[in-house]
Formats: structure tokens, C-alpha cells, sequence
């Protein structure tokens, strides 16, 4: 259980769960009032060129919104109590409330119709089902704004330990440290498979029929590099300073040693701080490269900005950045 | 890895850095097939001639603990794995020699007629 006062908790449950059931129990309700003046079946699905090809109960399609609206938001609700969706809270929270939103005027819309008809088969138009999805995306973005708003923030984490002790340099002392970061084994393999099959499913269409797959040439063409250079890096702390490095030369970042006010070791949970792996932004003007869970480097610049590296041994990174901050503090008395 | 050399010590740069290499290996800090930094980049970042690592990269190539090659860079052997259990012997020594106000070169000198 996450460190939630029971105010932040209720709030939670209203936006996450209560509110999105209400939107659609009303939709429900709206809906079956209608029944007597709708076909049975009800159109429930229409095809590419605006005709229903797919016939249902009403009973179905209520079950449909509320299950939908339901199940997500308990899913959400959940998630954000007991395990820390992190930086994601209060999208997350809003996504339920727009979700339901979206299903609901969707889905009512859809039925509202084919008010009058005697068969569901008359309804045509798809243009219609469009807007009435319009209006649910837009109506749901109206009602879940404000409510990810009012959300309650994931609690800052308490924070794991203070900068490390620094490392004692004698005065013509040179240091440094290296690491190169790699992927835990099971994203290694999972990238690798994932880009072998986007290469196998490329070739594969380029040699049935060309023409419609040079897109998805494309798409890996610029996926592959964008995997590699975001999953390999490597970290170098110098009497110059702190920089992290792609593999492939960029991206990279970098931050002089008069401009670091610290560094510490932290520990790093990809989602919850992050949203995900790869260069990240986290909460609290964290920029994070984040390629593996766990021991991580936290660089603190002057300017109260930070970059988090997640990366092994990084109580030496610090101790050593330390290090030169201490002697070139004495340095400059 | 974490290197670190002392211009102001009597024991050659090279030697220093070799040294170094070897602590990281049985730090654990180091493993076999990592790849260690290229010479030039290392003299950049310790401010050393380029020379000085080259010649402490063949000293650990003639050693066996890494593999220099041409393209490939400098990556650490399978050998590393044994400099541990050595490493492991080695407090007992030093606690040993300190008990007897040995200095760290003197007990480097009483190994060196030992071979």
C-alpha cells in the first residue's frame, strides 16, 4: 500500500473507478429506456464502407459499456493503491474516466441511432457512428482533464540515501571511471527478438508483395538504430565531468564537473519512476536513461536538475565524482 | 572501472595502471568479455600519454588477463576469473607482513625471490 493519506485514497477511487461507472450506468440506463423503440437486433458494429455488419442484444451492449468501464477502472484503482503507477498516476486515473466516457457516448450514440427503425439493417450511415466516437474522444477528454488534475500525485518516493561519502584524491591524483550499460538479459533478448521478427516479417512481404511493405522497411529502418542507441550506453566520470554516452555516439549527455552539485547512488524502478525504459522523463525534473531496474548513478546539477543512469557500481561513480567536487573545493579556498 | 594513478608515486605510471586493472578484475568490477576503454580515450580522460596505457595494455596482454586486437579494442580474458582466488590469498600475506613492519615493497621483494 502506497503512502496515500485516506483523503488522496478516496479521490482515487472516485476518479479512478466511481466516476467512470456512473458515466456509464447513465448511458445504460438511457439506453434500455430506449428499448421499445429500437430494432432487436440492434446494429453493433458497422463495416469499412458505413454499413452494420454485426447485430447484437441491447443486453450485450450494456454488459459491453459497463464491463468495459468497470473492469478498467477497477484495474486502475487498484494498480494506483497498492502498486505505484508512479509517474502515471493521474494520466492513468484520467485515461479510466475518458475510457468510459468514450465507450459509453460511443456506444448510446450508436444505439440512439436506430431509434424508430423496425430493422437494424436500415440504420446505413456510418458517418454518423464516427461522430457519436468524436464526441466521445472529445467529451471524454473534457471530463478527464480536470479529473487527472484533481488526481492525487504518486508520493516522492523517500529518498534512498545521501551523496556518497567522497572518494580522498591526493592532489595529483587522476582518476576515472567507465562502465558500459546493457540491457537486462530478458529485454536484450526481447529486443533482439522483437527486431528479428520485424526484419523476418519485412523480408517476407518484401518477396510476397513489394509494394506495401517498403512503410514497414521504413518503420524498422529507423527502429533498429533507435533500439540500439537507447539500450547500450556508455557512462564515464572524469576530472572533467560526468557523460553518458549511445553507443552509437548520440545521443549523449554530459555535465562539466563545476556544474554537479552532487551525486549519490539511487535505485531505479523503470516504470514506476520513469513510464518505461529508455531516455525518460521522470517526475521532479529527473531526466533519466534507464535501460535496467535497480542501483542507479543520480547526478545532481547546481541548477537543481538531475540525470539518473542506471548503472552497476555506481557507488565508485559517485564516490568519485564526489571526489572532485571535494578537491576542487579545497583547490579554489 | 575505476582507475586511479598517482603521478607523485615512485612505481612507473604503466605499472600503476596495470595495477589498477587488476584490482578492478578481482573487485569483480571488471568481468571477462568487457570491453576495456580504448588507450586514447583513457590517456584523454587521465591526462596520460597515450603511450603510457598502450604499455600498460601489453603488459596485461603478456599476462593473458586481456586481448588486444586491432579493431576489437582491449577486452578482458576468461583469466580473469582465476585472479580472484590469488586475490583471496593475498590479506593473509599482508596482515602477516604488517605484523612484521614489513613495507609493501619489501614483501614484493621477499615474492619476487620466491619465484
Amino acid at each position: 500500500m502506497n503512502d496515500y493519506t485516506p483523503a488522496e485514497r478516496r479521490r482515487i477511487v472516485v476518479i479512478g473507478a466511481v466516476v467512470p461507472i456512473v458515466i456509464a450506468a447513465v448511458g445504460i440506463a438511457l439506453m434500455l429506456s430506449w428499448s421499445s423503440r429500437l430494432p432487436d437486433p440492434v446494429a453493433i458494429h458497422w463495416n469499412g464502407s458505413g454499413e452494420p455488419d454485426g447485430f447484437g442484444s441491447l443486453a450485450g451492449l450494456a454488459w459491453m459499456i459497463g464491463g468495459i468501464a468497470a473492469g478498467f477502472g477497477a484495474i486502475v484503482t487498484l494498480a494506483t493503491l497498492f502498486q505505484s503507477a508512479g509517474v502515471y498516476t493521474r494520466t492513468l486515473l484520467g485515461t479510466s474516466v475518458w475510457l468510459s466516457t468514450l465507450i459509453t457516448v460511443g456506444v448510446v450514440g450508436s444505439v440512439h441511432m436506430q431509434l424508430g427503425l423496425a430493422d437494424a439493417r436500415d440504420v446505413g450511415d456510418g458517418a454518423g457512428i464516427g461522430l457519436w466516437l468524436t464526441a466521445g474522444a472529445v467529451g471524454g477528454l473534457v471530463l478527464a482533464i480536470p479529473s487527472a488534475m484533481i488526481a492525487p500525485r504518486a508520493p516522492l518516493v523517500a529518498t534512498d540515501e545521501a551523496a556518497t561519502p567522497a572518494l580522498g584524491l591526493a592532489d595529483d591524483e587522476r582518476a576515472v571511471w567507465t562502465r558500459t550499460v546493457t540491457p537486462q538479459s530478458w529485454v536484450f533478448v526481447a529486443l533482439f527478438g522483437g527486431m528479428l521478427v520485424l526484419l523476418g516479417a519485412v523480408t517476407i512481404g518484401l518477396a510476397v508483395d513489394g509494394a506495401s511493405y517498403w512503410s514497414t522497411l521504413g518503420i524498422a529502418i529507423v527502429l533498429v538504430p533507435v533500439a540500439v542507441g537507447t539500450s547500450f550506453w556508455r557512462v564515464r566520470v572524469s576530472a572533467a565531468g560526468f557523460t553518458v554516452r549511445s553507443l552509437l555516439g548520440l545521443p549523449r549527455f554530459s555535465v562539466p564537473i563545476d556544474q554537479i552539485e552532487s551525486a549519490r547512488v539511487t535505485q531505479v524502478t523503470p516504470l514506476g519512476d520513469f513510464g518505461g525504459w529508455g531516455v525518460r522523463f521522470g517526475s521532479h525534473g529527473r531526466l533519466g536513461v534507464v535501460v535496467r531496474a535497480g542501483e542507479a548513478l543520480e547526478v545532481s546539477r547546481r541548477t537543481g536538475r538531475t540525470i539518473v543512469v542506471t548503472v552497476s557500481d555506481a557507488r565508485s561513480a559517485a564516490a568519485l565524482i564526489n571526489g572532485f567536487r571535494e578537491r576542487g573545493a579545497v583547490d579554489s579556498r | 572501472m575505476l582507475i586511479r594513478v598517482d603521478p607523485g608515486s615512485p612505481i612507473p605510471l604503466f605499472d600503476q595502471l596495470a595495477a589498477a586493472v587488476r584490482a578492478e578484475v578481482v573487485r569483480g568490477a571488471l568481468t571477462a568479455g568487457e570491453r576495456l576503454p580504448s588507450a586514447r580515450e583513457l590517456a584523454g580522460s587521465l591526462d596520460l600519454n597515450v603511450h603510457t596505457v598502450l604499455h600498460a595494455y601489453q603488459v596485461l596482454r603478456d599476462e593473458g588477463l586481456i586481448d588486444l586486437r586491432r579493431g576489437r579494442g582491449a577486452v578482458v580474458t576468461d583469466r580473469s576469473h582465476e585472479y580472484s582466488d590469488l586475490a583471496a590469498m593475498l590479506p593473509a600475506l599482508v596482515v602477516e607482513a604488517k605484523r612484521l613492519n614489513l613495507s609493501p615493497a619489501a614483501l614484493a621483494a621477499m615474492i619476487r625471490e620466491a619465484y
